[in-house]
């Protein structure tokens, strides 16, 4: 079967002012995976967006036709939806599944290729035909540069305990958002609010009349918003409306709430709004939102404040099943715990240093080379230092490429002067390291 | 037991005297013997035609007995310095296969030469590739449904439900399993699964039948292991198995988290504990709780894994 990608670049600037472009380019995904195995770079779409979301063409394994149709709705919904300013979703048409030639399939191929493009999100799927109806797997990954820029979150230890960051990181980075049941009348659905979005109206109204459609190999910008509409147009003269809601009910309005649930984690890398994940949406999709829920309890919010989200996060460790992400909540519960235990360490070695609260409204404010100072002159107990590492490595049993542990590990080894074990710590970080 | 001979300088007849098993040689002093296998029913093959040749010349040949023995006497021009032979059996109903002779002073270096013969039907399903699972036959013992298109649709649910949930996991690209079918390969008992699966080099051989009839169907299906963890081999009883709508076809989470311990094992069998690890993981993921079959395995690997010396 011939494959073919085909790619839409779509791109809304700041405040969705008219002018703000769409670009629309037909590519092989074959060629694209050809150029990569020669050694090139593809060239590189939608450059200029500040936050490129790449979407594919969900699985079809059992051709049910609608692969692009799940990739199309998905990927309107990001883009109209998503509240993110500078926004560019290019999609990827083509078959996920095991080539003979590459070898490579689903989050492999997705990766090489979201790589290369260096998109800061990915989003496809896989269609399945069960005998209870079809099955829709809607997949996030996050590809490894966001997770450095956005997802990682680190504690500097004061000089006197070596200096070194400990390093917490978004777990799992490879997402199931949701799996999803569709029958034969979802699925026409499906593919009616395709139909729709995939062509233009005279007016922001469903009775109007349809003026085009619009081409799928070609620039189209978004220019005006409606409530429910959003205006497009091409440089080749087609100019409508298409909605933003309404044209996908039922099961097919649940699929847009995976894309939104996406959407909102594009947000969190644009602005910081944490995502909230609905009760329908996967295990890991919860186990994600409840991380990002912690790393922001631990930028900005009060002891009390950490401590009730610590509990909270330390929940999905007592379920009796390893939960996703592995030793990611862990990792991020023992971090919690050295960052208060340093707070409070710095905040008793401030009070002695004014010789008074340093919360208190009439202390001087210390300046920040002082500040400094008390922070590297501080040394938690060993004890309580062993106690976290014991943690980490009781979790390290169970996730044992985890890279993050295995560095935190090394780190705290070091301070506690056990040179073997920091060692054999830092050389498993270097191995696990992707 | 009652051995086969034959005799360098009457082949022909030692052809025909091997089939009814008297073949002799009084002036023989020197003897290559051995048996000849099915490796998946570890049984002896009957009548296979043995020969042993050195070069293009062949040196002796016969017949294996009905326990599968083979006995090659024959005269061989003794001398001290060490002569390679080439051992070469084949039978109608089994892929050809040879081992070397090296005789010595007249003597062979082996007391016994084994030998080992692959079903025809099963040698187009050899991949030789790593971490491969095989679906072999499924029948309908009833003969209600037609299931022969059923091992080919369940490798591509089993691609697409099981990869995904290992590339998850970023387990490396080398470890990543192959699914592929096998129709012809039909045990005949459900304890020769491992045999299957070595035969086959796979990790996983699984095969199957279907129970139940109706609107969906209740396929069985037996999940065995090359290493032989399996043992005995794992039923599950499949509910819902659209048989009628091939596309729908699938197994149940119970079978997939099987699959995965038995890979997990062989990543273990290669030392790499920590990918067996979190295969162990994805399994009990899959199935949603922590079974203890895969808690088992899982302990099993995390008990060797390098960084179990972060433990004091």
């Amino acid at each position: 079967m011939r494959i073919i990608r085909f790619a839409i670049i779509a791109t809304i600037l700041a405040s969705l002012q008219a002018g703000n472009a769409w670009a629309a380019e037909r590519v092989s995904l074959d060629e694209q995976l050809r150029i990569l195995e020669q050694g090139r770079t593809p060239e590189r779409l939608i450059a200029g967006a500040q936050h490129r979301v790449g979407v594919f063409t969900f699985e079809d394994a059992d051709s049910t036709g609608l692969g692009n149709a799940f990739a199309a709705l998905t990927g309107r919904e990001l883009l109209t939806n998503s509240k993110v300013n500078s926004i560019g979703v290019i999609f990827f048409e083509g078959g996920l599944s095991p080539s003979t030639d590459s070898g490579l399939s689903y989050f492999d191929k997705v990766e090489r290729v979201s790589e290369a493009q260096g998109v800061t999100l990915t989003i496809w799927g896989i269609i399945r035909q069960t005998a209870k109806g079809v099955q829709i797997d809607t997949y996030l990954q996050i590809p490894a540069s966001s997770l450095d820029k956005y997802f990682t979150w680190q504690i500097s230890l004061p000089r006197d305990m070596g200096g070194e960051e400990l390093i917490a990181r978004l777990r799992p980075d490879r997402v199931n958002v949701r799996r999803q049941l569709f029958s034969a009348d979802d699925l026409r659905q499906v593919e009616a609010a395709a139909i729709e979005i995939g062509r233009v109206r005279s007016e922001p109204r469903a009775d109007s009349p349809v003026t085009a459609s619009l081409p799928t190999n070609e620039i189209y910008y978004l220019t005006d918003r409606r409530t429910g509409w959003v205006r497009l147009a091409t440089r080749s003269g087609i100019d409508g409306w298409a909605p933003t809601e309404g044209h996908c009910l039922g099961e097919c309005q649940s699929l847009l709430e995976s894309a939104a649930f996406s959407g909102k984690v594009l947000r969190y890398m644009a602005d910081g709004s944490v995502p909230r994940a609905d009760g329908n949406l996967s295990i890991e999709a919860h186990a994600i939102a409840d991380q990002l829920k912690l790393l922001d309890a631990l930028n900005s919010k009060s002891r009390d404040e950490v401590a009730q989200v610590v509990n909270d996060a330390h929940g999905w460790l007592e379920q009796g099943t390893i939960p996703p992400g592995g030793a990611a909540f862990a990792n991020l519960e023992a971090l919690a715990d050295l960052s208060a235990a340093l707070k409070e360490a710095y905040g008793a070695a401030a009070e002695d240093n004014i010789g008074g609260d340093v919360t208190g409204d009439e202390s001087e404010p210390l300046t920040d080379s002082l500040q400094q100072e008390i922070y590297d002159s501080i040394r938690l107990a060993p004890e309580f230092v062993a106690g976290v590492a014991k943690y980490l490595a009781q979790s390290s049993q169970y996730d044992p490429r985890n890279a993050e542990v295995l560095g935190n590990l090394a780190v705290l080894f070091n301070y506690l002067d056990d040179p073997v074990r920091a060692e054999l710590a830092s050389r498993l970080a270097a191995q696990y390291t992707r | 037991m009652q051995f086969l001979r034959a005799s360098r300088v009457t082949t022909g007849l030692a052809a025909l005297l091997g089939a009814f098993g008297v073949t002799s040689s009084a002036s023989a002093d020197t003897i290559v013997k051995g048996r000849v296998t099915d490796p998946t029913t570890e049984s002896g093959v009957v009548g296979a035609r043995v020969h042993l040749r050195r070069g293009a010349t062949e040196v002796a040949f016969g017949t294996t007995n009905l326990d599968g023995y083979f006995e090659l006497a024959f005269d061989f021009n003794v001398v001290p310095e060490q002569r390679t032979l080439n051992l070469s059996v084949d039978h109608d109903d089994y892929a050809a296969n040879s081992t070397s002779v090296a005789i010595t002073s007249g003597r062979p270096d082996s007391d016994a030469y084994p030998v080992e013969l692959t079903p025809k039907e099963l040698t187009r399903c050899i991949r030789r590739k790593p971490h491969l699972v095989i679906v072999g036959y499924f029948g309908d013992p009833a003969g209600r449904a037609d299931v022969s298109q059923l091992p080919r649709t369940l490798v591509t649910g089993l691609s697409s439900n099981l990869l995904p949930e290992l590339q998850k996991r970023h387990l490396p690209e080398d470890f990543q399993p192959t699914f592929d079918a096998c129709p012809s390969a039909r045990p005949s008992s459900q304890s020769y699964l491992d045999n299957y699966a070595r035969t086959l080099g796979a990790d996983v051989f699984i095969f199957g039948d279907v129970l139940e009839t109706g609107p969906t169907y209740k396929v069985r299906t037996y999940v065995g292991d090359r290493h032989g963890i399996f043992e005995p081999p794992k039923t599950v009883v499949n509910e819902n198995v659209a048989i009628m709508d091939p596309a729908a076809a699938e197994l149940d989470n119970e079978t997939h988290a099987y699959i995965l311990v038995a890979l997990a094992n062989g990543y273990a069998q290669q030392d790499r504990f920590a990918e067996c690890v979190d295969v162990c993981v994805a399994a009990e993921q899959v199935l949603g709780n922590a079974a203890s079959i895969i808690v088992q395995q899982r302990e099993y690997c995390q008990d060797r894994t390098e960084n179990s010396g972060l433990i004091q």
